[in-house]
């Protein structure tokens, strides 16, 4: 699920549609009727993949929507960077920061830049302890916007 | 010779496209793609949640040695900014390209103040494989005649073996990737993605139980001598012994990989000092280590430690 929410940003920004808006909001409404622990417990799993313990359930099939996603993002011209020689240099103008820094690392999943884009921007995430791969990610879409990235 | 960062950059090399409209062979077959993914990962594990410390250190180095080779990693403008991130991206890309090409090949290319003329720098330049050949006993990068013609530059460069980091995997551990390379493309092709659904239509009697048999047979098969398990693909199927076997196997291959990268990195960094002031070389602390590794695999076998306490002796 946290996947597939960070996805939607990724493929909001990619189609200019805005999917994110319907997705934000189921989780608003979710974390309203969950406890309290809930949003630690969302936090710790998605430090799971930051700490290195790569396997978890349905990791084949989240692997299969990497793999889609970064051949829809290289439609676009925009190359995710698994490899040195894989990169496009330049994004085409209006790559919005977080393709960019979706692209940019490969240590950073889907599942990271939801949690970057809303879990740890609600006011009762402030004293969770932010995963590597999210501050990789926050860190990286920082510097595209100072460059100019909108 | 170019501007880079208002400083000269003196190279051989050039940069120009070749073929990469097309992601290349080993990032489109998907479990190769994800052997890539998780050897490349596993070089550097992220040890804590701070951007700067993947246990990635300059033993004897000071901070502008630091900050020098962090510009250096930087040479493709990806702006990591600082010494322990860009190092261990640097690594990790140049593992999953390594054992996805047999090789990635950089030249180490100087830098120059503009001013007082005097080597201050050095960038590690990218040069696609695709490019490189070796002839004679010297190394060149092969040019379209189109684009030396642009570019004003001969077609075939030659590229000064001193002033190259070419990380390379050994002999028998080259033949070892290109067999699971091989073998895990053509389980790609026949691995149990969306089609499966309409597998019962397409063949008479399809039975999918026995194709996922099959599948992860063969899969156990070809991955055993490294180790990888393909995210627990068939771990299900798997006797404690042979899951923990294989976590053990695991480590040893990325022990081998992490040892080639980092010596072959370390090389290059002594080549760089004899015309950049640079102290220090990079260590990788708190991995485990080749006898730590073998003494477990002993353990395991001779049915000495439970395997629990074998996994955690060296779980960091």
């Amino acid at each position: 699920l946290l996947a597939i929410s960070g996805f939607a940003a990724i493929y909001s920004d990619l189609h200019n549609v805005n999917f994110w808006k319907a997705v934000a909001e189921e989780w608003d409404q979710l974390l309203t009727s969950l406890s309290d622990k809930a949003l630690s417990f969302i936090a710790a799993i998605g430090s799971l993949g930051s700490q290195g313990l790569r396997t978890s359930p349905r990791d084949m099939l989240r692997f299969q929507w990497k793999m889609a996603t970064e051949n829809a993002l290289r439609e676009h011209g925009i190359g995710k960077r698994d490899y040195f020689g894989g990169d496009f240099p330049d994004p085409p103008p209006g790559t919005t920061a977080l393709l960019r820094a979706y692209a940019h690392s490969m240590m950073v999943d889907a599942d990271a830049i939801f949690l970057a884009q809303y879990l740890f921007k609600r006011a009762d995430a402030k004293d969770l302890k932010i995963p590597r791969s999210v501050k990789t990610f926050e860190e990286t879409m920082r510097r595209y916007r100072k460059q100019g990235a909108p | 010779m170019s501007d880079y960062n208002g400083k000269i950059r003196k190279q051989n090399s050039v940069f120009f496209f070749s073929g990469r409209e097309e992601i290349p062979k080993p990032y489109t077959d998907f479990y190769v793609n994800m052997f890539l993914e998780d050897i490349s990962r596993s070089i550097v594990p992220l040890k804590s949640s701070s951007l700067d410390d993947d246990g990635l250190k300059l033993e004897g180095g000071d901070a502008h040695s630091e900050q020098l080779i962090a510009e250096a990693v930087d040479g493709q403008g990806q702006n990591y900014g600082s010494f322990g991130w860009g190092v261990s991206e640097f690594l990790r890309l140049a593992a999953s390209e390594m054992c996805a090409f047999d090789q990635t090949a950089f030249e180490i290319a100087y830098l120059e103040d503009p001013v007082t003329l005097k080597t201050d720098g050095f960038v590690f330049f990218h040069i696609d494989n695709r490019q490189i050949e070796r002839k004679w006993g010297k190394l060149y990068q092969k040019v379209p005649v189109e684009e030396a013609r642009k570019k004003g530059v001969a077609s075939m460069i030659e590229l000064p073996l001193e002033q190259m980091l070419i990380f390379s995997l050994p002999n028998a551990l080259k033949e070892e990737v290109r067999k699971l390379r091989r073998a895990l493309t053509r389980l790609s092709e026949n691995r149990l993605g969306a089609n499966f659904l309409e597998m019962n239509n397409l063949v008479p009697n399809y039975d999918f139980k026995a194709h996922e048999r099959s599948l992860n047979i063969a899969l156990a098969q070809c991955c055993t001598r490294v180790g990888w398990d393909a995210r627990g693909s068939f771990r299900e199927k798997t006797s404690s012994y042979m899951t923990v076997y294989l976590f053990l196997k695991w480590q040893l291959f990325q022990i081998e990989i992490r040892k080639v990268l980092v010596d072959l990195f370390n090389g290059a960094l002594d080549r760089v000092r004899i015309r950049v002031p640079l102290k220090g070389r990079i260590v990788l602390a708190d991995t485990p280590t080749t006898d730590e590794v073998t003494s477990a695999l002993g353990d395991l076998t001779a049915g000495r430690d439970t395997f629990i306490k074998i996994m955690d002796r060296l779980n960091r």
